[in-house]
């Protein structure tokens, strides 16, 4: 029972206001499309992966909606099928990131003397390291990536800055006269992070969490797109790599619909989290609130 | 601003750019694989030598030796820093110091005029929008702002590219002047590099204009809450006069700050648009070292950027006292 009211009153808490806001359900509803893709449309149209060089830069026709690539292979099914990958190493590594940047943040911000001013310090500096040239940097390394490592990888340059507003607001929150309170009673730091600060935290998390899932996405695309690593070909940036630089689709005029098809959804996905993050953003914001 | 102050900042400076370094350093080295051993097998196909020779001839040329204990390659590697020695390229069989001093004026060329386009276009929009809360000007900015949010550089690029480029042929589609040109102070050349420069400026330009007019948007509309604000306009102060000095000039100040430090990022942040347009700067190096696994030059460029983005925040915290006077009385 206690399990579903926690659920039932974190959709209150969270879920029900960030879906009143029109720019939110907006953005939510697309993500919806997107995931509803991932999940169903690789069994609905299923890919062959063989090459046939007849059918090189169809225009979009019946049978390929959206026309075909270098290698004569149908770029829609590419596409949907690319969907899960795209996915997963956009809310993988945010999720990690989150995971660091809540830890982090609430031990440099909670913890003081000597080991706080040592993690404040790596959170400094990791937030002075430009993040996506890291990246790149350290994919250059790999030949070849798979979903958890190439997550982990963009994790690693995700976590500094929501880090920082944590333990700001960690440091806020410490000398609150409740959390004092709590001190005095001797309830535990466990008690004191979980039951006291915890609650206060979490519209802040969760407005990190959503900023790194945008941001995760841009960097794995970009990190594609380059084709630094060799990835699942039907991963938008590996696509829109071969694309752009391996076949010069983009210098033949009547391939064009293969280069503008992978640009409209990755536009369109990246559409649906800039919604989410700014609903969400106005929705734990008072202040950007009080003028809707 | 005191002596002491300066002092302190600029120690702070080359402290964290010595704890950047290491940082990138000590993750770097603790990257799987050998790039000695890849490029050994290049140079045995290429001079068809033996692999021992090969391998001796890969280590010296990337100064990458993983047989020497960790704390001696980082000494090396500092000591080469130090003495403002980068090392050769192993791509072009250069100095890295010289393509890097080649690169960067493009990108400072590029990258500076679309800082500056951006944020004053982003400032006007987005304050106006603020002022004017809920009205049609308003939601358009909003609107247009969320929408360009969502076209990143490298997307604007390639389909700038696929549009203007190849479809209509209003701008080219490649390098930073034409290749029959001779580089010199003439009005041909002159006109020919500021020519090449649209793509590439627009293209860094769009989602970062919606990032400034949603930015001031956001900062102006927090301000327009405040009791001053309210108290001015008590006062009986112009509308134009409560715009202009009581909001816009606070709600300015942290956009300056981010204006500062993404001239510091400038270097990192053209890679990709840079690459499509293959404009020779240095985001466009960078990924050409990428690419090839130039280990000299990608390490040589990335010491640039981290370098970049400290100077800025150096010079962001001796400039923000001057104009932030709530800064300068602590």
């Amino acid at each position: 029972m206690s399990g579903i009211e926690t659920i039932k009153s974190a959709y209150d808490t969270y879920l029900r206001p960030v879906i009143k806001n029109r720019k939110a359900l907006a953005g939510l509803l697309i993500l919806t499309f997107f995931v509803v893709l991932a999940l169903i449309g690789p069994y609905i149209w299923p890919l062959q992966m063989e090459s046939d060089f007849s059918k090189r830069f169809l225009p979009p026709s019946r049978e390929h909606p959206l026309g075909t690539d270098y290698f004569g292979i149908d770029v829609f099914r590419q596409i949907v099928h690319g969907t899960r990958v795209v996915l997963a190493v956009t809310f993988l590594p945010a999720l990690i990131g989150t995971i660091l940047a809540t830890s982090i943040g609430i031990a440099a911000g909670y913890i003081g003397g000597i080991p706080g001013r040592v993690l404040n310090g790596i959170i400094d500096i990791f937030m002075t390291i430009p993040s996506f040239p890291a990246l790149l940097l350290m994919a250059a390394f790999f030949r070849e990536a798979n979903i958890v490592l190439l997550s982990f990888i963009i994790a690693i340059w995700l976590w500094a800055q929501p880090a920082k507003t944590i333990a700001a607001q960690v440091l806020s929150l410490r000398s609150m006269e409740f959390v004092e309170a709590a001190e005095i009673l001797e309830l535990g730091k466990f008690h004191i992070i979980f039951k006291e600060l915890m609650p206060h935290l979490m519209p802040y998390i969760f407005i990190q969490f959503v900023n790194m899932i945008r941001a995760a996405f841009g960097a794995s695309q970009g990190l594609m797109f380059l084709g630094l690593l060799k990835f699942n070909p039907t991963h938008w940036g590996v696509m829109l790599n071969i694309a752009v630089y391996q076949s010069g689709a983009l210098y033949v005029p009547y391939a064009i619909f293969y280069p503008l098809s992978i640009l409209v959804f990755m536009i369109l996905l990246l559409l649906g989290f800039v919604l989410v993050s700014y609903g969400v953003e106005e929705t734990f914001n008072p202040r950007l609130r009080k003028y809707e | 601003m005191d002596g002491k102050y300066l002092l302190k900042r600029l120690a702070s400076f080359f402290i964290f750019l010595w704890a950047a370094l290491t940082i990138t350093f000590i993750l770097v080295h603790l990257m799987p694989g050998d790039p000695a051993y890849m490029l050994a097998h290049q140079y045995m196909q290429n001079y068809g030598i033996s692999f021992e020779d090969a391998y001796q001839m890969a280590k010296a040329s990337l100064s990458w030796d993983p047989t020497k204990p960790l704390w001696v390659r980082y000494i090396e590697y500092f000591g080469n820093l130090v003495r403002g020695n980068l090392g050769t390229s192993i791509l072009y069989e250069q100095s890295v110091n010289q393509i890097i001093a080649k690169s960067i004026p493009w990108t400072i060329f590029v990258a500076s005029i679309s800082l500056l386009l951006s944020f004053m276009f982003g400032v006007y929009l987005g304050s106006n929008a603020a002022w004017r809360r809920g009205s049609k000007v308003d939601s358009a900015v909003f609107f247009s702002g969320i929408v360009l949010s969502s076209f990143p550089s490298f997307i604007v690029a390639i389909l700038l590219v696929i549009f203007l480029g190849v479809k209509f042929g209003i701008i080219p589609i490649g390098g930073a002047y034409s290749e029959d040109l001779v580089p010199g102070f003439n009005l041909r050349f002159i006109t020919d590099v500021l020519y090449h420069a649209i793509g590439p400026i627009i293209a860094l330009s769009v989602e970062r204009l919606a990032g400034y007019m949603l930015g001031m948007r956001n900062n102006a509309v927090s301000i327009i809450q405040e009791d001053f604000v309210n108290f001015a306009a008590m006062r009986g102060l112009k509308d134009s006069t409560i715009a202009k000095k009581y909001v816009r000039r606070p709600a300015l100040l942290p956009l300056i700050t981010s204006l500062a430090i993404s001239l510091g990022f400038m270097f990192g942040g053209a890679t990709l648009a840079e690459s499509v347009f293959r404009y020779p700067g240095i985001g466009y190096q960078y990924a050409q070292a990428l690419g090839t696994r130039d280990y000299p030059l990608i390490m040589g460029i990335f010491t640039v950027i981290i370098t970049a983005v400290l100077l800025a925040t150096l010079v962001v915290e001796l400039v923000y006292p001057l104009i932030d006077p709530r800064v300068r009385e602590k």
